[in-house]
């Protein structure tokens, strides 16, 4: 308070002499105090006049900002009274003041919020994609099911439709018949829905009117009714077999246009279906963007249809025929990789295209089953044994990026069959976008034809016998005589030719375009697949 | 390639098609390269002496590869025989039981400094040594050395440095007992040191006599596979010949895996299907770098170094489908068919041959997977792998049989290639065509009759009657200047 009174003493004349040197210097600090604080501290022999006052101001002037910060973060924060918290948010709220106050601990003062800029970032886009509330059509089905539960799995809001309900979950159900389009307005009107995933489709081996209702008009009934109700997002589950006519498949890719005749009734309603999901995209701000997903051969845990069929082979002792020389290359997909395929399109539809420039680095092959081996290279090693020496810098260094997994780009060659080749030539590009796209999603393991069925076969205990081989011609010919038979004989031929060309041509897609523009790699290898398709079944018929 | 006659007819009345390939073997082949000839002797270095030293010792190390790396183009053979011999002495210093470990740690680490002493040797090698000779006139080797050029030094050295690191360390563990193979990766690091590292050399050399692109050198995970694919081949035939000598390579893991507590089980009687399924994860294990191989060669522009990477290549996987289900390679030496090699050392010119090579051992290796194998999936997925690279790289779509390149329009692709190629077509015609009219408003000289030289063909006409006008000028002065003469005379 001294200091204050030699403030008031400049007015008066006689005072002057007895001023303190605060006074004198402007300063509420106490400069006399400080020097015998600097003199009796031995900092130096000999300490000058000016010092003293110097450091007063310093530490004066450094005490009033943090005072000031102080006040602010208290006013801030509503309070009457600085507490040592508003002094810790002061103090590491100012980058030069926490640099001199870098080792000194506040006591009560707590810890400054802080949250990395990329969990922000992150968080922010991850708000916009939880606003999406998705309906899943179809969703008491194999797949469909599948998908709402990952979607229930990742937090977000989902409620399912279906003629019946099948599934027993706490998935929320409607009740809903596709091919009345009012049903589904009504529904759509009540759920608000901003994302629509349409999975429902006819099993296979029904009549042609039923896959006509249900994937031609249900399909065109849904679409409509989601554009009138306001829906952002739609998600069709096509078919790879959309572009099957009975012909090998091999590495066929998206280009690929649907059969002048289709193989059957089932894919023709299915690629018409697609036709008209993709002709609805539309690409404006406020228009819905669409896009189908193509799956091969799923296969996986609540799925009746691939593994009764295969499992009726080993009831009739018929798993030592094989058809062909068995070197035609098959995929298969299991349902959790469809159902991640779903969500990445559902996520993606409204990013920008890829730039193609990417796709000049090797992309390798799919590692889910087969986990790629890391070759060691004197770039990139492990350290090996080394008894008799120290261990080098360039060596840690080195086993550092090999457990890393950091791999050398690879060159790519590609063909001018090769759907990425030349970019420079506008007409070999697909579209590089989610929206309004097809995409086939395989495990991208495809393997060979007996392969599949005869795993599944060992994996319930029954190991095949050295298959007895018969040429795919011959099977033609048999085929053939036993759908006579059948036909004379007036029963259903379990035998036919369409099994024969089945078992011996090769069908197997190129999913890069999956790989690079979904960003989709298989969860769960084949093998893996197989294994928890197989632990599913032999839980269920314990139970029943 | 020697046979005996007896052998010769048992092979024609047992298999013709193969005796066939060997007469023709007999009759047509003949080397790319003579190494003695004298036109060759800039680039081989046959008219030194201590050169013609180091191709008698390759001659003497190997059978194998010397016929192959006297093939190689103008300098690269004699860089890749001096390369190969460095390492050979390395290794055979490595081998020799007889020298102590506080001896021989300490020359493999130096071992690539001795290159740049003039007159090195080495005499201590075990009398049994078979490559002893090498040790003695090493000499010859590091004067050779010397003489190639910088970068090739350098890729040598730094090569013969690293494996004699590895070498000594991998030396220096056994004697305590800690060198042990213990999983995949473990066999992955070994066999990079002994083989993958010979693989980088190679690329650096290829690249350094320039007869490869430079980013060959670069591209070591390849290098190294290319190197990895070879040496596991080697280990998975070599199976009984290390065993009864003590060496242990294969991965405990994968012996463990089927019940075994150690290597040396695997012959014994009773244990053979169990011995199979161990044998099946090793040819997995080597499968895994088929489509690195094949990369690599796809990435090769030079034929001789083609033939001389790709043709070991296609000879391990033909060993891989030899030893693959095969209880014999438990009990003793396992090749494959001599014709079938000779048949690779001639068909095997490009990568797409070496694709249909590797598919058809693929297929050849799948017809005898079983079902029970427990790498059942995993070995169907290796292999679908090497079918998927060939169809990637050359579609089954073109078929090029008898020389001409059709397209099987039954092919499903057909249809996309072909409306690729109606647009393609589509727009370089239309492009032609806003050519030819911009043209014909710009340049008049466009003209089809241009093509005429009328120009040159006034310029004749022109010249002609110019001479003759000249001509006919100097007649006329020349016929008055006599008559002016005559009219003087007279």
């Amino acid at each position: 308070m001294a200091s204050a009174r030699g403030g008031k003493g400049k007015m008066g004349e006689d005072e002057s002499k007895k001023m303190s040197r605060s006074g004198r210097a402007g300063l509420i600090f106490p400069v006399g105090r400080i020097e015998k604080h600097l003199r009796q501290g031995h900092y130096a022999q000999r300490v000058g006049g000016a010092a003293a006052v110097y450091l007063a101001a310093v530490l004066e002037y450094l005490t009033a900002e943090v005072l000031e910060l102080a006040g602010n973060a208290c006013n801030d924060n509503k309070k009457a009274r600085i507490t040592p918290r508003h002094l810790q948010l002061a103090v590491r709220n100012d980058e030069e003041i926490d640099k001199l106050l870098g080792n000194v601990d506040i006591m009560q003062g707590g810890r400054l919020p802080h949250i990395a800029s990329e969990l922000l970032v992150d968080r922010k886009k991850k708000k916009s994609a939880e606003v999406d509330t998705y309906l899943v059509v179809g969703g008491s089905g194999f797949l469909g099911n599948h998908i709402a539960e990952a979607l229930q799995a990742r937090g977000d809001t989902v409620f399912v439709t279906d003629l019946v309900q099948r599934q027993s979950n706490s998935i929320e159900f409607h009740s809903a018949d596709l091919t009345k389009k009012e049903t589904l307005d009504a529904l759509l009107a009540k759920l608000q829905p901003s994302c629509v995933i349409h999975t429902a489709s006819p099993i296979h081996g029904l009549g042609q009117h039923v896959y006509e209702a249900v994937n031609v008009t249900g399909t065109a009934n849904i679409l409509a009714s989601s554009r009138e109700h306001g829906v952002k997002k739609f998600v069709f589950t096509s078919s790879a077999g959309t572009v099957y006519d009975g012909s090998d498949l091999i590495d066929v890719d998206e280009r690929c246009p649907y059969p002048k005749k289709a193989m059957d009734a089932y894919n023709d309603t299915k690629a018409r279906a697609e036709k008209l999901v993709l002709d609805a995209n539309n690409d404006d701000k406020d228009g819905m963007r669409t896009c189908a997903i193509r799956p091969a051969g799923i296969f996986g845990p609540g799925d009746r249809q691939v593994l009764a069929g295969l499992l009726k082979v080993v009831e009739n002792n018929q798993t030592k025929y094989q058809i062909g020389d068995n070197d035609n290359l098959f995929d298969w997909t299991y349902v959790a990789n469809v159902v991640h395929a779903h969500l990445l399109a559902a996520d993606k539809l409204f990013n920008d295209p890829i730039d193609e420039k990417v796709f000049a680095e090797n992309i390798g092959f799919v590692e889910a089953t087969l986990h790629d081996i890391q070759v060691p290279t004197s770039r990139s090693r492990n350290i090996g044994p080394h008894p008799t020496r120290e261990v080098t810098d360039e060596e840690t260094q080195s086993a550092l990026l090999y457990n890393k997994g950091v791999k050398e780009v690879k060159p790519i060659v590609r063909t001018k069959f090769d759907q990425f080749f030349d970019p420079s030539k506008p007409e070999a590009k697909p579209a590089l976008k989610v929206s309004g796209s097809a995409f086939f999603i395989t495990n991208g393991e495809p393997i060979y034809f007996w392969d599949f069925p005869r795993a599944v076969w060992r994996g319930i205990g029954h190991i095949p016998p050295k298959p007895f081989v018969f040429s795919s011609s011959l099977g033609y010919f048999l085929g053939a005589a036993a759908e006579a038979f059948a036909w004379l004989s007036g029963r259903e031929a379990g035998f036919t030719r369409y099994r024969v060309k089945y078992a011996s041509s090769s069908r197997y897609y190129n999913i890069e375009k999956a790989r690079r523009v979904l960003g989709y790699e298989p969860v769960v290898g084949i093998e893996d697949g197989i294994h928890k398709t197989l632990d599913w079944y032999k839980a269920t018929q314990i139970k029943s | 390639m020697s046979m005996n006659s007896t052998d010769l007819l048992k092979l024609a009345l047992t298999h013709p098609l193969e005796f066939r390939t060997l007469c023709r073997y007999k009759i047509w082949y003949e080397p790319k390269r003579d190494i003695t000839d004298p036109e060759e002797h800039a680039t081989t270095g046959y008219d030194r002496e201590s050169m013609r030293t180091c191709w008698d010792f390759l001659d003497q190390t190997s059978r194998s590869f010397a016929p192959v790396i006297k093939e190689l183009d103008s300098v690269l053979a004699r860089v890749i025989c001096i390369f190969y011999l460095v390492l050979r002495a390395l290794d055979t210093v490595e081998d020799d039981m007889t020298i102590p470990i506080e001896k021989k740690e300490p020359i493999l680490r130096a071992f690539y400094q001795k290159l740049h002493e003039p007159g090195w040797n080495f005499t201590e090698s075990g009398p049994e040594e078979k490559d002893r000779n090498l040790l003695v006139k090493f000499h010859a080797v590091i004067d050779e050395y010397m003489l190639l050029d910088d970068e090739c030094k350098r890729v040598i050295a730094d090569i013969t440095k690293k494996m004699g690191n590895g070498m000594a360390d991998y030396c220096a563990a056994a004697e305590r007992g800690q060198s042990g193979v213990e999983n995949i990766a473990d066999f992955d690091l070994y066999c990079h040191f002994v083989a993958g590292l010979v693989g980088e050399g190679l690329s650096g050399l290829f690249a350094a006599t320039q007869l490869e692109k430079p980013f060959i050198a670069d591209q070591l995970e390849l290098s190294n596979s290319m190197g990895l694919f070879l040496q596991k081949t080697n280990i998975l035939r070599d199976y009984r010949e290390d065993v009864d000598l003590g060496r242990e390579f294969w991965p405990m893991s994968l012996v463990k895996q089927q019940g075994f507590n150690n290597r040396a089980e695997l012959k014994e009687p009773g244990n053979e299907e169990r011995a199979l399924w161990v044998i099946s994860s090793m040819v997995l294990d080597a499968l895994r770098h088929a489509p690195d191989v094949l990369d690599y060669l796809s990435l090769l522009k030079n034929q001789s170094v083609f033939n001389f990477a790709a043709i070991p290549q296609v000879h391990a996987i033909a060993t891989l489908e030899t030893c693959f289900m095969n209880p014999d390679i438990l009990h003793k030496n396992v090749k494959i068919r001599k014709a079938a090699a000779v048949q690779i050392l001639m068909t095997v010119r490009n990568p797409r041959d070496t694709s249909v090579q590797f598919v058809s051992y693929a297929r050849k290796i799948h017809a005898k997977l079983s079902p029970a194998d427990p790498n059942f999936i995993k070995l169907s997925v290796a292999l679908s792998r090497i079918e998927q690279w060939a169809e990637r790289r050359f579609p089954s779509l073109l078929d090029f049989d008898g020389g001409q390149v059709l397209v099987r329009r039954w092919d499903k692709r057909y249809i996309t290639f072909a409306e690729y190629d109606r647009r393609v077509t589509e727009r370089e015609v239309a492009e032609k065509q806003a050519d030819a009219l911009a043209g014909k408003m710009s340049f008049e000289t466009k003209n089809p009759e241009d093509k005429i030289p009328w120009k040159f063909f006034f310029l004749i006409v022109g010249s002609c009657i110019s001479l003759f006008v000249v001509i006919g000028i100097l007649v006329w002065f020349f016929v008055m200047w006599l008559s002016e003469l005559g009219k003087r005379g007279n």
